[in-house]
Protein backbone atom coordinates (compact mmCIF):
# COMPACT_ATOMS: atom_id res chain seq x y z
CA UNK A 1 0.00 0.00 0.00
CA UNK A 2 1.37 3.41 -0.87
CA UNK A 3 2.37 5.64 1.80
CA UNK A 4 -0.60 8.53 0.89
CA UNK A 5 -3.16 5.51 1.39
CA UNK A 6 -2.48 4.34 4.84
CA UNK A 7 -2.10 7.63 6.06
CA UNK A 8 -5.34 8.46 4.29
CA UNK A 9 -6.77 4.67 5.89
CA UNK A 10 -5.23 6.22 9.09
CA UNK A 11 -7.16 9.69 9.25
CA UNK A 12 -10.41 7.93 8.34
CA UNK A 13 -10.29 5.12 11.30
CA UNK A 14 -9.51 8.26 13.74
CA UNK A 15 -12.25 9.92 12.56
CA UNK A 16 -14.66 6.76 12.84
CA UNK A 17 -13.51 6.38 16.68
CA UNK A 18 -14.02 9.69 17.10
CA UNK A 19 -17.67 9.80 15.69
CA UNK A 20 -18.58 7.00 17.38
CA UNK A 21 -17.49 8.19 20.89
CA UNK A 22 -19.83 11.31 19.89
CA UNK A 23 -22.77 9.63 18.28
CA UNK A 24 -22.89 7.23 21.16
CA UNK A 25 -22.56 10.23 23.66
CA UNK A 26 -25.01 11.93 21.46
CA UNK A 27 -27.31 8.99 21.34
CA UNK A 28 -27.16 7.90 25.20
CA UNK A 29 -27.83 11.50 26.21
CA UNK A 30 -30.85 11.72 24.17
CA UNK A 31 -31.97 8.11 25.44
CA UNK A 32 -31.39 8.90 28.84
CA UNK A 33 -33.01 12.69 28.79
CA UNK A 34 -36.32 11.08 27.12
CA UNK A 35 -36.22 8.09 29.89
CA UNK A 36 -36.26 11.38 32.07
CA UNK A 37 -39.09 12.78 30.11
CA UNK A 38 -41.02 9.75 30.69
CA UNK A 39 -40.35 9.65 34.26
CA UNK A 40 -41.77 12.55 34.88
CA UNK A 41 -44.74 12.03 32.57
CA UNK A 42 -45.77 8.79 34.29
CA UNK A 43 -45.54 10.90 37.85
CA UNK A 44 -48.46 12.41 37.19
CA UNK A 45 -50.69 10.20 35.67
CA UNK A 46 -53.55 12.11 33.21
CA UNK A 47 -56.53 12.69 34.67
CA UNK A 48 -58.99 10.26 33.39
CA UNK A 49 -56.83 7.35 34.74
CA UNK A 50 -57.35 8.68 38.15
CA UNK A 51 -59.83 7.71 40.79
CA UNK A 52 -62.95 10.54 41.44
CA UNK A 53 -63.55 11.26 44.41
CA UNK A 54 -64.88 8.20 46.57
CA UNK A 55 -67.95 9.16 48.39
CA UNK A 56 -67.81 9.15 52.36
CA UNK A 57 -63.98 9.95 52.18
CA UNK A 58 -62.66 13.05 53.67
CA UNK A 59 -59.86 14.84 51.54
CA UNK A 60 -57.61 17.21 52.03
CA UNK A 61 -58.43 20.16 49.44
CA UNK A 62 -55.93 22.36 48.26
CA UNK A 63 -55.71 25.35 45.88
CA UNK A 64 -52.17 24.99 43.98
CA UNK A 65 -52.16 27.58 41.80
CA UNK A 66 -54.83 30.53 40.30
CA UNK A 67 -53.56 32.26 37.25
CA UNK A 68 -55.25 35.79 36.71
CA UNK A 69 -56.10 37.25 33.68
CA UNK A 70 -54.51 40.68 32.53
CA UNK A 71 -57.28 42.95 33.32
CA UNK A 72 -60.59 42.08 35.63
CA UNK A 73 -63.49 40.80 33.66
CA UNK A 74 -64.74 44.78 33.46
CA UNK A 75 -61.48 45.16 31.53
CA UNK A 76 -59.89 47.80 34.46
CA UNK A 77 -56.19 47.20 35.52
CA UNK A 78 -56.35 45.05 39.00
CA UNK A 79 -54.54 47.95 40.90
CA UNK A 80 -54.64 51.77 40.43
CA UNK A 81 -50.63 51.64 41.03
CA UNK A 82 -51.11 49.25 37.31
CA UNK A 83 -49.54 46.32 39.71
CA UNK A 84 -50.50 42.92 39.70
CA UNK A 85 -53.43 41.29 41.77
CA UNK A 86 -53.23 40.70 45.25
CA UNK A 87 -54.76 37.39 45.49
CA UNK A 88 -56.72 36.35 48.11
CA UNK A 89 -58.06 32.46 48.19
CA UNK A 90 -61.27 31.57 50.19
CA UNK A 91 -62.74 28.00 50.59
CA UNK A 92 -66.56 27.67 51.48
CA UNK A 93 -67.94 24.30 52.48
CA UNK A 94 -71.37 23.24 53.61
CA UNK A 95 -72.37 27.38 53.54
CA UNK A 96 -69.46 28.00 56.01
CA UNK A 97 -65.81 29.56 55.33
CA UNK A 98 -63.30 27.23 55.99
CA UNK A 99 -59.99 27.96 54.40
CA UNK A 100 -58.44 31.24 53.42
CA UNK A 101 -54.79 30.47 51.84
CA UNK A 102 -52.04 32.76 52.49
CA UNK A 103 -51.95 36.41 50.68
CA UNK A 104 -49.97 36.59 47.78
CA UNK A 105 -49.12 40.13 46.48
CA UNK A 106 -48.95 41.04 42.98
CA UNK A 107 -48.78 38.62 41.10
CA UNK A 108 -50.60 37.36 37.71
CA UNK A 109 -49.81 33.69 39.11
CA UNK A 110 -50.22 32.72 41.95
CA UNK A 111 -49.32 29.36 43.75
CA UNK A 112 -49.19 27.21 47.11
CA UNK A 113 -47.49 24.85 48.59
CA UNK A 114 -48.97 21.64 50.02
CA UNK A 115 -47.85 22.83 53.29
CA UNK A 116 -47.60 26.14 55.00
CA UNK A 117 -44.70 26.12 58.05
CA UNK A 118 -43.32 29.00 58.38
CA UNK A 119 -40.33 28.91 61.16
CA UNK A 120 -38.09 31.25 62.71
CA UNK A 121 -34.32 30.46 61.35
CA UNK A 122 -33.14 30.29 65.08
CA UNK A 123 -35.94 27.89 65.85
CA UNK A 124 -34.53 25.38 63.51
CA UNK A 125 -31.78 24.23 65.83
CA UNK A 126 -35.02 23.42 67.91
CA UNK A 127 -36.39 21.29 65.45
CA UNK A 128 -35.56 17.85 66.64
CA UNK A 129 -37.44 18.23 69.70
CA UNK A 130 -40.59 19.80 68.41
CA UNK A 131 -43.37 17.74 68.10
CA UNK A 132 -45.44 18.17 64.07
CA UNK A 133 -48.81 17.91 63.54
CA UNK A 134 -49.43 17.70 59.56
CA UNK A 135 -52.87 18.00 59.55
CA UNK A 136 -52.37 21.59 61.01
CA UNK A 137 -49.54 22.23 58.18
CA UNK A 138 -51.98 21.18 55.16
CA UNK A 139 -52.72 24.14 52.94
CA UNK A 140 -56.07 23.21 52.80
CA UNK A 141 -59.49 22.26 54.36
CA UNK A 142 -60.43 18.66 55.24
CA UNK A 143 -64.05 18.07 53.01
CA UNK A 144 -66.09 14.76 52.60
CA UNK A 145 -66.89 13.65 49.47
CA UNK A 146 -70.28 12.69 48.36
CA UNK A 147 -73.31 12.81 46.72
CA UNK A 148 -73.84 17.01 46.19
CA UNK A 149 -70.83 17.71 48.19
CA UNK A 150 -69.72 21.11 46.95
CA UNK A 151 -67.04 23.57 47.98
CA UNK A 152 -67.04 27.26 46.48
CA UNK A 153 -63.95 28.91 46.05
CA UNK A 154 -63.52 32.86 45.59
CA UNK A 155 -60.73 34.60 44.59
CA UNK A 156 -60.39 37.92 45.08
CA UNK A 157 -57.66 40.94 44.45
CA UNK A 158 -57.61 42.72 48.04
CA UNK A 159 -57.17 45.77 47.83
CA UNK A 160 -56.67 48.16 51.13
CA UNK A 161 -60.37 49.60 50.73
CA UNK A 162 -62.00 47.07 48.94
CA UNK A 163 -61.84 44.08 47.18
CA UNK A 164 -62.02 42.80 42.60
CA UNK A 165 -64.43 39.10 42.79
CA UNK A 166 -62.28 37.61 40.55
CA UNK A 167 -63.74 34.22 40.67
CA UNK A 168 -66.68 32.59 42.54
CA UNK A 169 -67.27 29.08 41.31
CA UNK A 170 -68.92 26.20 43.12
CA UNK A 171 -67.31 22.69 42.20
CA UNK A 172 -68.94 19.34 42.97
CA UNK A 173 -66.66 17.54 44.81
CA UNK A 174 -67.62 14.48 43.26
CA UNK A 175 -66.42 15.35 39.76
CA UNK A 176 -63.06 15.91 40.98
CA UNK A 177 -60.29 13.57 40.70
CA UNK A 178 -57.67 12.54 43.37
CA UNK A 179 -54.84 14.39 42.79
CA UNK A 180 -54.44 17.39 40.11
CA UNK A 181 -57.37 18.81 39.08
CA UNK A 182 -57.08 21.20 35.93
CA UNK A 183 -60.72 23.03 36.82
CA UNK A 184 -62.49 24.91 34.13
CA UNK A 185 -63.05 28.35 34.91
CA UNK A 186 -65.86 30.71 33.00
CA UNK A 187 -64.59 32.46 30.17
CA UNK A 188 -66.04 35.85 31.63
CA UNK A 189 -64.53 35.69 34.92
CA UNK A 190 -60.58 37.14 35.98
CA UNK A 191 -59.18 34.01 36.44
CA UNK A 192 -57.96 31.97 33.86
CA UNK A 193 -56.16 29.15 34.78
CA UNK A 194 -57.01 27.28 38.48
CA UNK A 195 -55.38 24.17 39.64
CA UNK A 196 -57.06 21.87 42.71
CA UNK A 197 -55.53 18.92 44.40
CA UNK A 198 -57.59 16.74 45.91
CA UNK A 199 -55.60 14.12 48.46
CA UNK A 200 -57.03 11.67 50.81
CA UNK A 201 -56.76 12.52 54.51
CA UNK A 202 -55.25 9.03 55.07
CA UNK A 203 -53.00 9.64 52.82
CA UNK A 204 -49.69 8.48 54.62
CA UNK A 205 -46.84 11.62 55.43
CA UNK A 206 -44.01 10.48 53.50
CA UNK A 207 -46.32 10.58 50.43
CA UNK A 208 -47.72 13.97 51.26
CA UNK A 209 -44.12 14.97 51.42
CA UNK A 210 -42.97 13.09 48.56
CA UNK A 211 -45.63 15.26 46.74
CA UNK A 212 -44.20 18.45 48.01
CA UNK A 213 -40.65 17.43 47.43
CA UNK A 214 -41.50 16.73 43.64
CA UNK A 215 -43.63 19.72 43.17
CA UNK A 216 -47.16 17.76 42.15
CA UNK B 1 1.96 -6.31 1.13
CA UNK B 2 -0.40 -4.71 3.50
CA UNK B 3 -1.82 -7.55 6.00
CA UNK B 4 -5.67 -7.01 4.80
CA UNK B 5 -3.99 -8.34 1.83
CA UNK B 6 -1.59 -10.44 2.85
CA UNK B 7 -2.75 -14.33 1.38
CA UNK B 8 -0.25 -14.96 -1.29
CA UNK B 9 -2.94 -14.84 -4.83
CA UNK B 10 0.12 -13.51 -7.08
CA UNK B 11 3.38 -15.33 -8.75
CA UNK B 12 5.96 -13.24 -7.09
CA UNK B 13 4.64 -14.40 -3.32
CA UNK B 14 4.20 -17.75 -4.59
CA UNK B 15 8.40 -18.43 -3.25
CA UNK B 16 7.62 -16.68 0.33
CA UNK B 17 4.09 -18.11 0.71
CA UNK B 18 5.25 -20.22 4.03
CA UNK B 19 6.24 -17.01 5.43
CA UNK B 20 3.30 -15.15 4.20
CA UNK B 21 0.90 -17.54 6.01
CA UNK B 22 2.94 -17.97 8.79
CA UNK B 23 3.00 -13.82 9.37
CA UNK B 24 -0.23 -13.58 7.56
CA UNK B 25 -3.74 -14.76 8.84
CA UNK B 26 -2.65 -13.77 12.54
CA UNK B 27 -1.93 -10.83 11.97
CA UNK B 28 -5.31 -9.78 10.15
CA UNK B 29 -6.75 -11.97 12.94
CA UNK B 30 -5.26 -9.14 15.60
CA UNK B 31 -5.75 -6.63 12.92
CA UNK B 32 -9.70 -7.17 13.13
CA UNK B 33 -9.43 -7.40 17.08
CA UNK B 34 -7.64 -4.33 17.56
CA UNK B 35 -10.50 -2.49 15.10
CA UNK B 36 -13.23 -4.70 16.93
CA UNK B 37 -12.08 -3.81 20.38
CA UNK B 38 -11.10 -0.06 19.55
CA UNK B 39 -14.89 0.48 17.94
CA UNK B 40 -16.36 -1.25 21.08
CA UNK B 41 -14.42 0.67 23.22
CA UNK B 42 -15.72 3.84 21.42
CA UNK B 43 -19.26 3.04 21.85
CA UNK B 44 -19.01 2.39 25.14
CA UNK B 45 -16.56 5.40 25.81
CA UNK B 46 -19.44 7.56 24.61
CA UNK B 47 -22.07 5.95 26.49
CA UNK B 48 -19.99 6.18 29.84
CA UNK B 49 -19.81 9.45 29.55
CA UNK B 50 -23.46 10.87 29.10
CA UNK B 51 -25.10 7.87 30.01
CA UNK B 52 -26.08 8.24 34.06
CA UNK B 53 -23.34 7.57 36.77
CA UNK B 54 -23.91 8.29 39.98
CA UNK B 55 -27.19 9.57 42.04
CA UNK B 56 -26.54 11.32 45.31
CA UNK B 57 -29.26 10.72 47.48
CA UNK B 58 -29.04 13.13 50.58
CA UNK B 59 -29.43 12.84 54.03
CA UNK B 60 -29.07 14.92 57.05
CA UNK B 61 -29.77 12.37 59.76
CA UNK B 62 -32.32 13.96 62.51
CA UNK B 63 -32.99 17.03 60.23
CA UNK B 64 -33.62 14.92 57.64
CA UNK B 65 -37.65 15.57 57.62
CA UNK B 66 -37.32 18.88 58.19
CA UNK B 67 -34.84 20.06 55.41
CA UNK B 68 -37.28 17.95 53.21
CA UNK B 69 -40.19 19.66 54.05
CA UNK B 70 -39.05 23.26 54.49
CA UNK B 71 -35.69 22.94 51.57
CA UNK B 72 -37.45 20.38 49.34
CA UNK B 73 -35.01 21.54 47.09
CA UNK B 74 -31.37 20.24 49.35
CA UNK B 75 -32.93 16.44 49.72
CA UNK B 76 -33.67 16.08 46.43
CA UNK B 77 -31.65 13.53 44.68
CA UNK B 78 -29.32 14.25 42.00
CA UNK B 79 -28.50 12.60 38.94
CA UNK B 80 -24.89 12.99 37.13
CA UNK B 81 -23.82 12.14 33.99
CA UNK B 82 -19.35 11.85 33.94
CA UNK B 83 -19.76 15.07 31.46
CA UNK B 84 -22.77 16.23 33.31
CA UNK B 85 -20.35 16.16 36.79
CA UNK B 86 -17.83 17.75 34.76
CA UNK B 87 -19.93 20.31 33.51
CA UNK B 88 -21.27 20.89 37.22
CA UNK B 89 -18.06 21.11 38.79
CA UNK B 90 -16.87 23.77 35.84
CA UNK B 91 -19.81 26.02 36.47
CA UNK B 92 -18.72 26.13 40.33
CA UNK B 93 -15.92 27.55 39.52
CA UNK B 94 -13.38 24.79 40.05
CA UNK B 95 -12.10 25.14 37.02
CA UNK B 96 -8.47 23.60 37.67
CA UNK B 97 -10.38 20.19 38.36
CA UNK B 98 -12.95 20.51 35.95
CA UNK B 99 -10.16 21.51 33.30
CA UNK B 100 -7.98 18.41 34.51
CA UNK B 101 -11.25 16.20 34.56
CA UNK B 102 -12.18 17.45 31.01
CA UNK B 103 -9.16 16.08 29.57
CA UNK B 104 -8.27 12.53 30.92
CA UNK B 105 -11.64 11.72 30.76
CA UNK B 106 -12.88 12.93 27.53
CA UNK B 107 -10.64 14.43 25.39
CA UNK B 108 -7.60 11.97 26.14
CA UNK B 109 -9.52 8.77 26.06
CA UNK B 110 -11.00 9.59 22.74
CA UNK B 111 -7.86 11.02 21.10
CA UNK B 112 -5.82 7.58 22.63
CA UNK B 113 -8.45 5.10 20.65
CA UNK B 114 -7.85 7.81 17.69
CA UNK B 115 -4.46 6.95 17.97
CA UNK B 116 -4.58 3.16 17.85
CA UNK B 117 -7.04 3.08 15.35
CA UNK B 118 -4.61 5.29 13.07
CA UNK B 119 -1.53 3.27 14.40
CA UNK B 120 -3.55 -0.33 13.73
CA UNK B 121 -4.14 1.39 9.79
CA UNK B 122 -0.34 1.87 9.83
CA UNK B 123 0.62 -1.55 11.09
CA UNK B 124 -2.14 -2.81 8.21
CA UNK B 125 0.05 -1.18 5.73
CA UNK B 126 3.30 -2.69 7.66
CA UNK B 127 4.38 0.97 8.45
CA UNK B 128 5.77 1.89 12.28
CA UNK B 129 2.97 2.58 14.38
CA UNK B 130 4.93 5.95 15.68
CA UNK B 131 5.70 8.34 18.20
CA UNK B 132 2.15 8.56 18.91
CA UNK B 133 1.47 5.49 19.39
CA UNK B 134 4.44 5.25 21.89
CA UNK B 135 2.98 8.32 23.61
CA UNK B 136 -0.68 6.14 24.12
CA UNK B 137 0.87 3.40 25.45
CA UNK B 138 2.91 5.52 28.36
CA UNK B 139 -0.20 7.57 28.96
CA UNK B 140 -2.72 4.86 29.46
CA UNK B 141 -2.20 4.51 33.08
CA UNK B 142 -4.10 8.17 33.47
CA UNK B 143 -7.39 6.57 32.03
CA UNK B 144 -8.30 5.09 35.51
CA UNK B 145 -8.50 8.68 36.77
CA UNK B 146 -11.77 9.06 36.51
CA UNK B 147 -12.90 5.70 38.14
CA UNK B 148 -10.11 6.84 41.08
CA UNK B 149 -12.35 10.24 41.68
CA UNK B 150 -15.56 8.41 41.65
CA UNK B 151 -14.10 5.79 44.41
CA UNK B 152 -12.27 8.55 46.18
CA UNK B 153 -16.44 10.77 45.94
CA UNK B 154 -18.25 7.70 47.21
CA UNK B 155 -15.77 7.23 49.97
CA UNK B 156 -16.04 10.73 50.94
CA UNK B 157 -19.53 10.31 50.68
CA UNK B 158 -19.54 7.23 52.92
CA UNK B 159 -17.66 9.13 55.38
CA UNK B 160 -20.10 11.80 56.05
CA UNK B 161 -22.51 12.20 58.83
CA UNK B 162 -26.38 12.07 57.94
CA UNK B 163 -26.76 8.74 55.99
CA UNK B 164 -26.05 10.58 52.23
CA UNK B 165 -26.02 7.71 49.90
CA UNK B 166 -24.45 6.90 46.77
CA UNK B 167 -26.21 4.74 44.02
CA UNK B 168 -24.03 3.71 40.86
CA UNK B 169 -25.44 3.12 37.54
CA UNK B 170 -24.48 1.68 34.15
CA UNK B 171 -22.38 4.86 33.15
CA UNK B 172 -20.03 4.22 35.69
CA UNK B 173 -19.87 -0.01 34.09
CA UNK B 174 -19.73 1.32 30.80
CA UNK B 175 -16.76 4.28 30.99
CA UNK B 176 -14.72 0.94 33.13
CA UNK B 177 -15.38 -1.19 30.01
CA UNK B 178 -13.99 1.34 27.87
CA UNK B 179 -10.65 1.82 30.14
CA UNK B 180 -10.53 -1.57 30.11
CA UNK B 181 -11.28 -2.26 26.25
CA UNK B 182 -8.52 0.65 25.82
CA UNK B 183 -5.96 -1.37 27.74
CA UNK B 184 -7.09 -4.72 25.88
CA UNK B 185 -6.23 -3.06 22.49
CA UNK B 186 -3.11 -1.30 23.85
CA UNK B 187 -1.99 -5.29 24.70
CA UNK B 188 -3.23 -6.51 21.01
CA UNK B 189 -1.30 -3.44 19.27
CA UNK B 190 2.01 -3.99 20.99
CA UNK B 191 1.68 -8.06 19.37
CA UNK B 192 0.33 -6.46 16.21
CA UNK B 193 3.39 -4.55 15.91
CA UNK B 194 5.38 -7.65 16.99
CA UNK B 195 4.11 -9.77 14.23
CA UNK B 196 4.57 -6.85 11.34
CA UNK B 197 8.12 -7.17 12.54
CA UNK B 198 7.93 -10.61 12.46
CA UNK B 199 6.11 -10.74 8.77
CA UNK B 200 8.62 -8.40 7.51
CA UNK B 201 11.61 -10.13 9.55
CA UNK B 202 10.37 -13.76 6.95
CA UNK B 203 10.32 -11.31 4.13
CA UNK B 204 13.87 -10.24 4.29
CA UNK B 205 14.81 -13.95 5.07
CA UNK B 206 16.42 -15.32 1.81
CA UNK B 207 13.82 -18.20 0.34
CA UNK B 208 14.66 -21.56 1.19
CA UNK B 209 16.26 -23.88 -1.63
Amino acid sequence: MRRGTSIAAGIIWAAVVVVIVAAAAGLTWWLASREHTATAGTASPAPATRPHAASGRDYYLIVRLVEFTPRTPSGRAWDTDGSAPDARVHIDWRGNRVFSLPPRDNALIAAWDLFKISINPQDLLKLKDMNFDPTSAINGPIVTAGPGETVTIEVRDDDPVSYDLALRMTVRLSDLHEGANDIPVPPNSGVRRLRIDLLPRDMPLDELLRRQIEGK
Amino acid sequence: MDLENACPSSAEQTASSDRARSAGPPGRILLWTVRSLTLAAAATLGAGLTGPCMTIIPSLGDLDFWVRLLRPDMGRPTTYSMLGGIIEILRHDNWWIGVVLLLFSCIFPTVKLAIMAWAAAMLAARRRSGRLMQFAHHTGKFSMLDVLVIALVIIAFKGLPGRTRIQLHWGVAMFAASVVLSLLISVAVHYLEAAVARAAAAEERPPAQ
